[in-house]
């Protein structure tokens, strides 16, 4: 039996991001998968994926819906994890960055507000 | 396979509405049947395309269009696409029509949201994400265009400029538009200093929330009653992406709107230099950018540049959206499908106004997005004499 989203945010407020790797191709995921979309195989089984990685493309989100408003701006970012997953998280520690693209990133927090990634510290700048 | 005609269309003002939304659906519905000089009692099935009827506690709206029309007993389904539901109640009418179970068919998509604050919409949108992986974070659509755009940016060299040509020229269009949300040329001043709403991306990247319906009556070959001018679909193909956009290997394009256009141009044997005009899925600048691209329009990483040397003006080699695309023209959600469709039926019966005109009408291609591509559509339309 895979995980479910319920299993995947529970992974998250434990401080583990619980995705999917296919046993054939061994590509990974952290969407919600039975098949794999590379190729095609059902061997498929759950993998806690890299809580580090690098960012591939980012938007800094200044109209954030509703729920959000007090943490505006932040930074939206597609995260290259250093296991090759590719994650959507939120960063916070902006530091007056303007370009996020190659900065090495880590997993900060997650839970009922999404998935939080922080820039490691020695990247702030 | 029957052939299939547009055969007439209607829609109503692009903008805020203080109208119901089934009241919208119903006015492009009987502007359609009286431009396709059919009678209600002619349709054989209503197809009505809607996404957030809920937000108006009203929903299943086909039964009520049929009754107000005084058909009741014709089939009616309700299709949501995200932002291409009407192009996928095309597709479905065309389906039933090129295999001859039906003659014809009311395709109608329509959206009414003004009521909500924009706040409020936008999370309505973000529920066409892959929501626990992506809108759960923070983002919004304007937001997941964003990420694209960035990404287009960095890999191409695309500029602000580029950006705003797409803005300047739409709302260009838009201003001949007498149905068009927005009626305002705007200058690249104007675009540039429009605040950021998801950096790269401002004000004048954006299309707005708008209330509208679009219609079309689709007819095959076996509805012999001519009484309208009509138009060939000479194919209609649907394909999709990776719902969340980081499970894609590239982000300056949507993997689905490519399948989905090569596979329309293999079907009705053309090509891309074959199209006379096309309508896009503008939902931001970059958006038409990597559409112009992703349907072969122009080299992967070009159409920026196409964009800036006015070769998408409605004089230009290939004009692009000459409606004033959904930045201008507006975006109804499940209306901006049957819109683009309506749009390359008038401008091949010459009924649109001089300065928008395209000179020779004779193939023109809509492509209409739902959310970052989860969902594409790719409809081939040509004039028949």
């Amino acid at each position: 039996m895979m995980h479910d989203v319920q299993a995947y945010m529970d992974g998250l407020k434990a401080g583990k991001i619980i995705g999917f790797e296919c046993n054939e191709c061994h590509n990974k995921w952290v969407t919600i998968l039975n098949y794999c979309p590379v190729c095609g195989s059902e061997n498929v089984k759950d993998s806690e994926l890299s809580t580090s990685g690098k960012v591939l493309t980012f938007t800094i989100q200044k109209v954030p819906p509703t729920q959000y408003q007090e943490k505006a701006p932040y930074a939206i970012a597609i995260i290259q994890l250093d296991d090759g997953a590719k994650v959507q998280a939120r960063i916070e520690n902006l530091n007056g960055i303007l370009d996020l693209v190659g900065k090495e990133v880590i997993f900060d927090k997650g839970g009922e507000e999404g998935l939080v990634f922080k820039i490691k510290k020695d990247n702030l700048i | 396979m029957k052939k299939v005609y547009v055969a007439g269309v209607g829609m109503t003002n692009f903008g805020k509405s203080t109208k119901l939304g089934r009241e919208l659906a119903l006015e492009a519905s009987i502007l359609a049947i009286n431009d396709a000089g059919i009678k209600p009692k002619d349709i054989e099935a209503t197809y009505v395309s809607n996404a957030f009827g809920i937000a108006e506690n009203q929903v299943h709206v086909g039964p009520l269009i049929n009754s107000s029309l005084g058909i009741p007993e014709v089939p009616s389904l309700t299709i949501e696409s995200a932002c291409s539901g009407s192009s996928a109640a095309f597709h479905e009418a065309y389906v039933a029509l090129s295999s001859g179970i039906h003659k014809v068919a009311l395709v109608v998509g329509y959206e009414k949201l003004s009521m909500n604050p924009t706040s409020e919409n936008t999370r309505y949108f973000a529920m066409a994400s892959d929501y626990w992986f992506e809108g759960l974070n923070g983002v919004t659509f304007p937001g997941l265009y964003a990420l694209m755009a960035t990404a287009h940016m960095k890999k191409y060299g695309t500029t602000e400029e580029m950006l705003g040509s797409v803005s300047i020229k739409n709302h260009r269009n838009g201003y001949y538009n007498p149905k068009a949300h927005f009626r305002k040329m705007i200058d690249m001043e104007t675009y540039l200093n429009s605040p950021v709403v998801a950096y790269p991306l401002k004000l004048y990247d954006s299309c707005p929330f708008s209330d509208g319906a679009s219609a079309l009556i689709l007819v095959n070959e076996d509805f012999n009653e001519r009484k309208s001018e009509r138009v060939q679909v000479l194919s209609s193909v649907r394909s999709g992406s990776m719902a969340a956009l980081q499970d894609r290997n590239d982000f300056t394009g949507i993997p689905g709107a490519k399948i989905a256009a090569e596979k329309a141009f293999r079907n009705s044997k053309l090509s891309p230099t074959d199209i006379s005009l096309a309508e896009v899925h503008d939902c931001f600048t970059i958006a038409e950018i990597m559409a112009i691209e992703d349907i072969g329009f122009f080299k992967k990483g070009e159409g920026g540049r196409a964009e800036l040397e006015g070769i998408t003006q409605y004089d230009g080699k290939i004009p692009i959206n000459t409606s004033g695309g959904l930045k201008a023209k507006g975006h109804p959600v499940s209306a901006t499908g049957i819109a683009q469709i309506l749009e390359i039926y008038e401008q091949m019966l010459y009924r649109v106004d001089k300065n928008r005109q395209v000179s020779k009408p004779e193939i023109g291609l809509a492509h209409n997005v739902g959310a970052t591509g989860g969902s594409v559509s790719i409809t081939i339309l040509k004039r028949v004499r």
